[in-house]
């Protein structure tokens, strides 16, 4: 085809979308590339009443925990309704699938959201024959002294994105990512990479979905993270301070949490003697400081041994502001990089008032209330990936390596160097836009061996259906009905001109809608 | 193809469209051997007829808190040795065969970057010790975005808010890269900012028949969504066809230069290769992970030493490669602070804590090198921060001066709102 066919073709949809965004804007109604259509887009018959539980408007108003939002009084213009089920399914979801879809319609919103939180509830031995070549996963640490620290990490990594792609659990894999950045540990082919199998399998996974304080508890007992932050020697008169700070800046109150230079020494004498010997954790008193201490508002009398370490985290897990802390990620992460206020304070609400219950404060984050505040927000790569395979059907298991796009994308589990784990926001990942295009056209042409899409995939039920069909079944499939009308007219012109479905199913997941959620 | 007959009446973002086409065209055609850069495409940093007096400006930053104290040592300082039993460098003429290198008569340089010491003979380096932003506490994530905000946390980055005030030189599609897959805090709010982690793979891929349209359907999928995502497909896709062009080029690294295979060598080696190609890219950033040096430090021939090697020879390499083009390019190697005076920990793998004040280098043929540029607080514990180096040049101090002298930078206010900074005489006045 001429180039200049083309542009001619371009032009003149440029002109005429230009000419509806005009009429559109004039008429007080959404276009098709407003930022909020990418996420509700149309709304599903069953949910255009959103009933009693829920607000009807996307204008931000302030939340209370059990006040819903009201209606401003006279809005300007009619507001596009929330499209609460697949804004809460693309939030608890690495990519949701007809499953999660159909489960949402049988339980309902509320439903829903208990019965993801219910993880060990849910029936996932489906996971089992696919992580079954991962052989290091059920080993004690002792016994990974002498493996390669390449294939523990492997492994590792393996795990987690088998797992975002194929559980059932995907609310409970979407925490355990978070808790994984949170209480972050890099891989660094050390002793402490020993390590991070026990951590993740014994630390992080039973707790996830448990209370923050016994999280806590596990996390800083673990050899892996305490390894990681220097605390494995740290004993009385050689102190580092490393752990302490990142205890209080990374895991707990945050950076603002009030505490001073003074309060990260006197911590970091709690920890002494809060060792690793190899593997393992080891408490040796001799190393404690036995010293009278002051870490903010807790004063620890001379001689509390191993007693210090525990009323220090139990003091940590239940203060205001490491709820606050907690609530603002969890509100970055599946909300809004806005971090809306009237969201943070409710979560946090719910965070203090059931003592760090992990569930309780989901029940809030997740709940219409709260996702009424949603705003688009770029898929982190290992979510971009995860989703691409999982909502395309992609038979996959642990056998392959599967961490090329990763690496390529700058994501790739337990690569980060630094112990905040890999950033939440779309102004970081969104420098990257074209390798992330260039990664998805790579694995829809089956150049990245490990990755294939199948046929079923690309031809749709029909083999030479229409493109109008193949656009809408894809639109239902990957989208639940919520592609733009603009980013359905440019992938009809690409059909129309190019009839390449691996190009075409390139192009349809390169665009807005499916690289957001 | 008649371009400006298809070009009446069309948009400027329309106009792109059909340069990239433009571009492409003549790759398919198969005169890829004899393309040159079009005329739209302004060769700026380099060219000698060019007015601009823009150097290309390289940042390096080293996170995790370099010790400035193993790098550039004050060997002449006794407090230096009492501080560190295992983890100071030895004296220039001590009878030890790893030793610090004489520079001025009191300040060394660590031996592992011996590469760099004849960059600093030739008049291309200087050092600036004990130097910092002052309002840094010990928090790594906290420094860093001091550092690389430039304000107390301030949205967006000093380098974003340079380019942001300085008049975009011609239709130049790239003015800032990044040499990794992201964009750091320094480039954040700059026009034209994009990560480019290799050269070689910049595009979009897929069938090059189809790829003007993919791109052209991006375009506009993209146009009316989330402004930081908008902005990373924007210059993507800007970048892509740019990219291209580059590649067209060829490029081997010059003068014998030998790239080492390492990460800080392979991102400034993509610097290397896209600076040569003069596609009008002002500022280049890259950032070193690993210098956080609390336990097993090895000054002397562990982690550090090895670190230390691999930049020095990196930047070497780099400084070789480009050559005559170091007249028009300045690097900025910084770190988020320096770290604790004493060592901490036993002595069989001592490492050092956080600190405060810290070392930066300067390199390029506009800098008053062979020099070491400090009002040095000296190690005595009475001059000391809760046990720190203490800050007597702020950092900003450098970095305005080298935005305003050598990257036509005549808003500094903007850059640095609230503070006023003093020129140390770090670089010559570019002409």
């Amino acid at each position: 085809m001429a180039v200049a066919t083309i542009f001619e073709k371009l032009t003149r949809r440029r002109f005429m979308g230009a000419v509806g965004a005009t009429a559109c804007v004039a008429a007080g109604c959404a276009t098709g590339v407003d930022p909020v259509d990418l996420v509700t887009g149309p709304t599903e018959p069953g949910d255009k009443g959103t009933g009693p539980d829920g607000p009807d408007t996307t204008t931000t108003t302030t939340v209370t925990p059990g006040v819903e939002p009201e209606t401003p009084p006279s809005p300007p213009s009619p507001p596009a309704e929330v499209d609460y089920k697949n804004l809460l399914l693309a939030r608890t979801t690495f990519g949701p699938i007809e499953f999660e879809r159909a489960l949402y319609d049988q339980l309902g919103h509320e439903g829903y959201v208990e019965y993801q939180l219910a993880w060990d509830d849910i029936d996932d031995s489906g996971m089992d024959a696919r992580l079954a070549s991962l052989d290091l996963l059920d080993e004690p640490p002792a016994n990974l002294i002498s493996t390669s620290t390449d294939e523990i990490t492997r492994q590792l990594q393996t795990n987690m994105l088998v797992r975002a792609i194929h559980s059932r659990r995907q609310l409970y894999e979407r925490m355990c990512e978070f808790w994984t950045d949170h209480f972050y540990v890099h891989a660094q082919r050390d002793v402490s990479n020993q390590q991070l199998i026990e951590n993740d399998r014994d630390n992080i996974r039973p707790n996830a979905l448990g209370t923050f304080g016994d999280l806590l508890h596990a996390v800083v007992r673990g050899p892996a993270l305490l390894t990681y932050l220097n605390n494995g020697n740290s004993r009385i008169g050689v102190t580092n301070e490393n752990f302490a700070r990142e205890l209080l800046e990374l895991h707990t109150v945050g950076v603002d949490g009030g505490y001073a230079q003074r309060d990260v020494v006197d911590l970091s004498r709690v920890l002494t003697g809060w060792n690793a010997v190899l593997t393992n954790f080891a408490w040796h008193s001799g190393y404690h400081d036995q010293g009278a201490k002051q870490v903010m508002d807790v004063s620890l009398a001379a001689n509390g041994g191993i007693n210090d370490i525990y009323t220090v985290v139990d003091y940590l897990a239940a203060h205001p502001n490491t709820a606050e802390f907690i609530a603002t990620k969890l509100v970055r992460r599946f909300i809004s990089e806005d971090v809306p206020s009237a969201v943070v304070n409710s979560v946090k609400q719910a965070f203090i008032d059931s003592d760090g219950d992990i569930k309780s404060v989901l029940r809030v984050l997740f709940s219409r209330a709260s996702l009424a505040h949603a705003t688009p927000k770029l898929k982190r790569p290992f979510h971009l990936i995860a989703s691409l395979m999982r909502q395309s059907g992609a038979e996959t298991d642990a056998a392959t390596d599967l961490m090329e796009p990763l690496y390529l994308l700058g994501h790739a589990p337990y690569e980060w160097h630094d112990p905040d784990g890999y950033p939440d926001v779309s102004t970081h990942w969104a420098g990257g836009m074209m390798a992330r295009w260039r990664v998805s056209q790579e694995i829809a042409n089956g150049l990245m061996s490990a990755y294939t899409i199948p046929d079923t995939t690309m031809e749709t039920s029909k083999p030479n259906s229409k493109v109008a069909e193949k656009i809408a079944a894809w639109n239902t499939r990957y989208f639940g009905g919520a592609l733009t009308s603009s980013e359905k007219g440019l992938l009809t012109s690409f059909a129309t001109n190019f009839p390449h479905q691996r190009e075409l199913f390139a192009t349809m997941v390169n665009m807005p809608s499916f690289q957001l959620h | 193809m008649d371009i400006e007959k298809l070009t009446v009446n069309a948009c400027s973002e329309f106009k792109d469209v059909m340069r990239r086409d433009f571009l492409k065209s003549l790759g398919r055609a198969g005169i890829a051997g004899v393309l040159s850069a079009p005329a739209w495409m302004p060769r700026l940093s380099f060219a000698a007829d060019d007015s601009s007096t823009r150097d290309l400006i390289v940042r390096i930053f080293l996170f995790g808190g370099l010790d400035g104290l193993a790098a550039c040592p004050p060997y002449d300082e006794a407090a230096y040795y009492a501080a560190r039993p295992t983890e100071a460098i030895p004296r220039p003429d001590d009878v030890a065969s790893v030793k610090a290198i004489d520079l001025d008569g009191f300040f060394g340089l660590h031996p592992a970057l011996s590469p760099l010491k004849a960059i600093y003979d030739a008049g291309d380096m200087a050092i600036v010790h004990a130097t910092g932003h002052p309002d840094v506490n010990h928090s790594h994530f906290y420094a860093r975005d001091i550092f690389e905000s430039g304000a107390s946390l301030m949205t967006g980055g000093w380098l974003g808010r340079h380019l942001a005030n300085t008049s975009e030189l011609g239709s130049v599609e790239v003015r800032a890269i990044s040499a990794a897959n992201d964009v750091p805090r320094c480039l954040h709010g700059g026009p034209k900012t994009v990560a480019i982690p290799s050269v070689d793979d910049y595009g979009l891929g897929g069938d090059a028949y189809t790829a003007s349209l993919r791109s052209s359907i991006l375009a506009n999928a993209y146009s009316g969504i989330l402004p930081a995502v908008k902005t990373g497909a924007t210059s993507g896709l800007a970048t892509a066809d740019v990219m291209e062009f580059v590649r067209s080029l060829g490029y081997s690294p010059a003068n014998g230069a030998m790239y080492p295979n390492t990460e800080v060598s392979i991102a400034l080696k993509t610097i290397a290769n896209i600076a040569k190609a003069d596609v009008g890219v002002e500022v280049a950033a890259m950032t070193a992970n690993g210098w956080d040096t609390h336990e097993s430090q090895g000054s002397l021939s562990g982690d550090l030493y090895t670190k230390l090697s691999q930049l020095g020879a990196a930047l070497a390499a780099f400084y070789t490669d480009m050559g005559s083009l170091m007249a028009r390019t300045t690097i900025i190697i910084h770190s988020e602070f320096g770290r604790r005076v004493a060592q901490n920990n036993q002595p069989s793998n001592a490492g050092t804590d956080h600190g405060y004040g810290g070392v930066m280098f300067v390199i390029g043929g506009g800098v008053n090198g062979g020099q070491v540029i400090t009002d040095w607080p000296g190690l005595d514990e009475a001059n000391l921060v809760d046990g720190n180096l203490d800050i007597t040049i702020d950092s900003r101090d450098i970095l305005a001066e080298i935005l305003q002298k050598r990257a036509g930078n005549s808003n500094l206010a903007a850059v640095f709102p609230g503070f006023t900074p003093t020129f140390r005489n770090v670089v010559q006045l570019a002409t």
